[in-house]
């Protein structure tokens, strides 16, 4: 059971205020080890802020975050990446302009260095671990069944695929904690179908912890063994897919009251 | 006539060379963090200083001097950029134009009171002024040394953005910096890179500007900026091939256009340039090589 696991991400308290608005208000979150938790809620809630505030793009007004035992409240996006965690985004935000590969290079390179001295001496371990992050590159585009496209421009491939480049290229960082920001955004019940399979079956062959924010319901009620709902920057309730589909808190934040009840 | 027309050919390679070296800092600084850096130009002159003050000090070889004033042009780029620029991050791109055109205003007026406003003689070693001719092409060893210098650096860089993961990564910062912070790529470390190779070439440039022209002053800066300014844009603001196409052609462009036309147009060369400009980007908004504008993230 996943509450027997070691604890990865722990959110206290956790708020964020663009000026007046209240994005976010008191949000705690507990993670274990190879837990798949779906975020869910309607639109405005603040399940981005989420995503940003976890990784370090916007820093929050007030509470913590914890990752891997360590606070990361503060930290910035590249340094929680190199702790092991990776996302993707609502919107694709690929390289557009670089190769397929080049791509999902970019995130191996990492755990590698840039390697400054070394490229300008041209060292001879350089060629060593050039060759290894193609290999591991390459590894990835053949679990995503992308080979046919690495030397394609990102730009060129269809929507689709782009996902699973994207995808990709966030496994390559080899992160502990995957946050998915709708990826089944925009496609058709087959590819939707196709990126469910994808995503359980990447999270039981890299060991992954994944938190996914998602719109489809199909996507949710399908991957997700818990599912916290949040609304207008607050936690709403968390629990499994059954329990999330009949709490009336639940479907009074995206349906309203019931018309009798509404005017009692 | 042939001749002539090969000696103009000659001059507006070497003018090119200089053009292209400083216009590429210009491109990759704009690529990356989306900053028209006007003190750009200024770190001509400090090459140009420092090249000067190396070489009158004694009997450092060429090589070792070129190496050197790298060095220097990267230094200050390093030093610009952590001073002036850093603390501009994430400020409308206005406020970083403004403060790059504070930073030039700075180094001309450091430049005039550390050294006079005075033109000095830039004394080239005798070595490097001897004449050759090929045919009825005059050179000077300097000359030819510019364009080699140019070639060599421009082909280093290109491999080095190409098929380095480090230019891997300064191409994946260059589209989108924050996804490549999110990937983990430290954004300050490729963009005090990009500061530091841009400035550097435009720091040899400098020393060409001078071993080419024989004067230089503090407020030299301004034409070779203005120029690689303009050859950047011809070429595609960010693109790296781009602004050596763009270099190349605006050297090309003026020499010929003072060698081939009467005398007294001559004085309407840089009014020329910027016709060019002009007539490019109404074909080409973007430039030769530059590819179609999107804001990211």
């Amino acid at each position: 059971m996943p509450t027997e696991n070691a604890l990865l991400l722990k959110v206290e308290g956790l708020g964020k205020h663009f000026g007046g608005v209240r994005a976010l208000e008191e949000y705690n979150l507990t993670l274990r080890d190879g837990e798949l938790m779906g975020l869910i809620g309607p639109n405005g809630a603040g399940k981005t802020t989420v995503f940003n505030l976890i990784t370090g793009v916007i820093r929050p007004t007030k509470g913590h975050v914890f990752f891997r035992g360590k606070d990361i409240t503060h930290s910035r996006p590249d340094q929680n990446a190199a702790l092991g965690m990776a996302r993707t985004f609502q919107n694709i935000r690929l390289f557009k302009q670089l190769s397929v590969i080049d791509n999902v290079k970019v995130g191996v390179h990492m755990h590698h260095g840039t390697g400054l001295w070394a490229t300008a001496l041209n060292l001879p371990n350089l060629r060593r671990s050039e060759q290894a992050i193609e290999e591991r590159a390459l590894e990835i585009l053949s679990a995503f069944g992308l080979m046919d496209y690495k030397e394609e421009l990102a730009e060129n491939l269809p929507y689709g695929d782009q996902r699973k480049v994207e995808l990709g290229r966030a496994l390559a960082t080899a992160p502990r904690l995957l946050l998915l920001d709708e990826p089944a955004a925009g496609m058709n019940p087959q590819e939707t179908g196709e990126i469910i399979r994808l995503i359980s079956r990447i999270r039981q062959e890299y060991d992954l912890t994944i938190l996914l924010v998602e719109h489809n319901m199909k996507v949710i009620m399908g991957a997700c063994e818990s599912i916290q709902v949040i609304d207008r920057g607050e936690v709403l309730c968390l629990g499994t897919p059954e329990e999330i589909q009949h709490d009336p808190r639940v479907i009074e934040a995206y349906l309203g009251k019931p018309k009798g009840e509404g005017h009692a | 006539m042939v001749g002539y027309i090969a000696q103009q050919l000659v001059n507006g390679l070497i003018l090119g060379s200089m053009y292209a070296l400083v216009a590429i800092g210009f491109t990759m600084i704009y690529g990356i963090i989306r900053l028209i850096n006007f003190a750009h130009g200024d770190i001509v002159m400090i090459g140009a200083f420092v090249t000067l003050g190396l070489v009158i000090s004694g009997q450092i070889p060429f090589p070792v001097i070129i190496i050197l004033v790298i060095l220097a042009g990267a230094l200050m780029g390093i030093i610009i950029e952590r001073a002036a620029f850093r603390p501009m991050r994430g400020a409308p791109q206005v406020t970083g134009f403004i403060t790059s055109l504070a930073v030039s205003i700075l180094l001309q007026n450091l430049g005039i009171l550390l050294l006079t406003a005075q033109p000095r003689n830039f004394f080239c070693p005798d070595y490097l002024q001897t004449v050759f001719n090929l045919g009825s092409v005059s050179l000077r060893t300097i000359d030819l040394a510019i364009v080699v210098i140019a070639v060599v650096l421009m082909v280093f860089l290109v491999l080095l953005v190409r098929f380095t993961r480090l230019g891997m990564a300064m191409r994946a910062t260059a589209e989108n910096l924050k996804v490549a912070l999110l990937m983990g790529i430290n954004i300050n470390r490729i963009i005090m890179l990009a500061f530091a190779i841009g400035s550097g070439l435009a720091g040899v440039a400098g020393m060409m500007w001078g071993a080419r022209y024989g004067q230089i002053d503090p407020l030299l800066g301004f034409v070779p900026g203005l120029k690689a300014f303009v050859a950047a844009v011809i070429g595609g603001v960010g693109s790296i091939p781009g602004a050596m196409l763009g270099g190349y052609l605006l050297g090309f462009a003026e020499v010929l256009f003072v060698g081939l036309l009467p005398p007294i147009y001559s004085s309407y060369r840089d009014a020329f340039v910027f016709i060019i400009l002009i007539l490019i980007l109404l074909v080409l908004p973007t430039g030769l090589l530059g590819r179609k504008m999107e804001e990211g993230v």
